[in-house]
């Protein structure tokens, strides 16, 4: 059996964008998304119900609609994220990476040798798939989040970790070290997101950035490829329209 | 205690339009309590077609509760002990699908009303807890709605609408076109004007009737009538991503 590609690996080295869907932690939703060919799911493990115990399931559901799923970890801790690479997870989204040695744990959890060390075990991704640990690492996605002003001033050392392939810049805890909390999109918060980005692109790597119903343009023109958008926006705003209309009935 | 009110039987019976959302295509108790902002009057959650059941029940109707919106459950048989059990673990209302006859209708209210008007079992309910009277306030705030969706039960209109005590009577296209030898073509002429004449029929006798809407058809639905809508959230979320992936592939290159 073939491994099953990365599809969001391929569509940043094509130098395509990639748009992650987040609040799907359900299984029959996600298969729902089929029709629109979606790229990538987040299923999120840091804020949410994501956990070992959905992991297998979730990640499934997006295998079968060809969608890459990526799997929010609660920290940076060598066993949470490949056990989540282990249960299905084709990428790891790893919160409040602040330095170099944060960025080498994260590589050093995400591959096998030779690149890192990752626990020695076959993943429902490898099941049936000949040489599976020679191969894995050409379809893990790793994803780190630089959301803390700490990570700002690390960035150069950070950036220099290679096998990274988004480095993520997260403006709601910026936010609060900021003194702004909650608006994640002032203008002080989008300037020093603004700013991070051009770091990250500068040194040829990728990076993300959240686009939501209020900052999905500014996001997409920022020089980010990688951008974490939700349903709910989508929801509220269709379901808003259509409760207005129908009440002025 | 004070029994938890059913919002979406009280604006209907005030005449008001309701709009629930579907729980198709995003579900889950967690995900349903974020839906609190855009305050939806109810929320269906599916049990014909998709996993409500028993073990899930109670969850996912905490969840609407605790955001105010009143947890509407479609159930997959006319059965009693299945619609009294689904009012047990939480719900408010009660979606029953195919009901053909008069019978069926009444079948309908026997499971789903404590007596005089029914012989639903004498259970006190998630939603009856701590509160004094449950049993007599209960069928206050139950709502039934009975899906009409083989052509034999529009035929049977005039005297399922003899039944009382239920509270919607809806008319879906999609069964509905299966029984009148056009599977797949809801939208095929002859069907939607079956769909039509009945809900103006309902509404005709003084009943409430209802419809999956979304914006460009609630104004037909609201002249024939309908005042119960169901919106599908799937299109709503094609639509936002289609959105953002038109500026992306505009944007980046």
């Amino acid at each position: 059996m073939e491994l099953r590609k990365n599809r969001i690996k391929q569509r940043l080295r094509d130098g395509k964008h990639v748009i992650a869907i987040e609040n799907m932690n359900d299984a029959d939703s996600v298969e729902q998304f089929a029709p629109n060919n979606p790229h990538c799911f987040w299923f999120e493990g840091e804020h949410f119900i994501v956990n070992p115990q959905n992991i297998g399931d979730l990640t499934r559901a997006a295998d079968l609609i060809n969608a890459t799923s990526i799997v929010r970890v609660p920290r940076p801790e060598y066993q949470l994220i490949y056990h989540a690479f282990d249960l299905g997870a084709q990428g790891v989204a790893v919160p409040h990476v602040k330095s170099r040695a944060d960025a080498e744990l994260v590589v050093k959890s995400s591959k096998f040798s030779p690149i890192g060390q990752r626990g020695m075990f076959t993943s429902r991704q490898g099941i049936g798939v000949e040489d599976y640990f020679r191969k894995a690492n050409d379809e893990t996605f790793i994803l780190v989040f630089i959301e803390d002003l700490e990570a700002i001033e690390n960035l150069d050392e950070i950036l220099e970790v290679d096998n990274i392939d988004v480095f993520f810049v997260g403006p709601g805890d910026l936010s609060q070290e900021l003194g702004h909390i909650g608006e994640q999109n002032h203008p002080e918060v989008n300037k020093v997101v603004q700013e991070t980005i051009n770091r990250i692109t500068k040194k040829g790597r990728v990076a993300g950035t959240v686009a939501n119903i209020y900052s999905y343009e500014w996001a997409m023109q920022t020089g980010a490829r990688f951008f974490l958008s939700g349903t709910l926006d989508w929801i509220g705003k269709g379901f808003n329209e259509f409760k207005e209309l129908s009440e002025k009935l | 205690m004070k029994i938890r009110r059913n919002i979406v039987k009280e604006r209907l019976h005030q005449g008001k339009t309701v709009s629930c959302l579907a729980a198709w295509g995003y579900s889950g108790p967690d995900h349903i309590e974020r839906l609190g902002p855009f305050q939806p009057h109810g929320v269906f959650l599916e049990g014909e077609h998709g996993n409500i059941d028993p073990p899930n029940i109670s969850n996912f109707t905490r969840s609407c509760d605790i955001i105010g919106a009143t947890p509407i459950v479609r159930i997959n048989q006319n059965d009693q002990g299945v619609i009294y059990r689904t009012l047990d673990l939480g719900a408010l209302g009660i979606a029953v699908p195919h009901v053909n006859n008069k019978e069926e209708a009444e079948n309908v209210v026997e499971g789903g009303k404590f007596y005089p008007l029914g012989k639903r079992g004498s259970f006190t309910s998630r939603q009856g807890i701590g509160v004094e009277n449950y049993h007599d306030l209960a069928n206050d705030q139950t709502m039934l709605i009975v899906l009409l969706e083989d052509i034999v039960a529009v035929e049977n209109l005039d005297s399922i609408l003899e039944v009382d005590h239920i509270d919607v009577f809806m008319v879906p296209s999609g069964d509905l076109a299966q029984s009148m030898g056009l599977p797949g073509q809801a939208n095929h002429p002859d069907v939607q004007k079956v769909v039509d004449e009945t809900m103006r029929r309902i509404t005709k006798k003084g009943r409430i009737t209802g419809a999956i809407a979304n914006k460009d058809n609630v104004k037909n639905l609201y002249d024939n009538g309908a005042t119960f809508f169901l919106c599908d959230p799937r299109p709503y979320m094609s639509e936002g991503f289609e959105k953002y992936q038109e500026f992306a592939k505009r944007n980046i290159k």
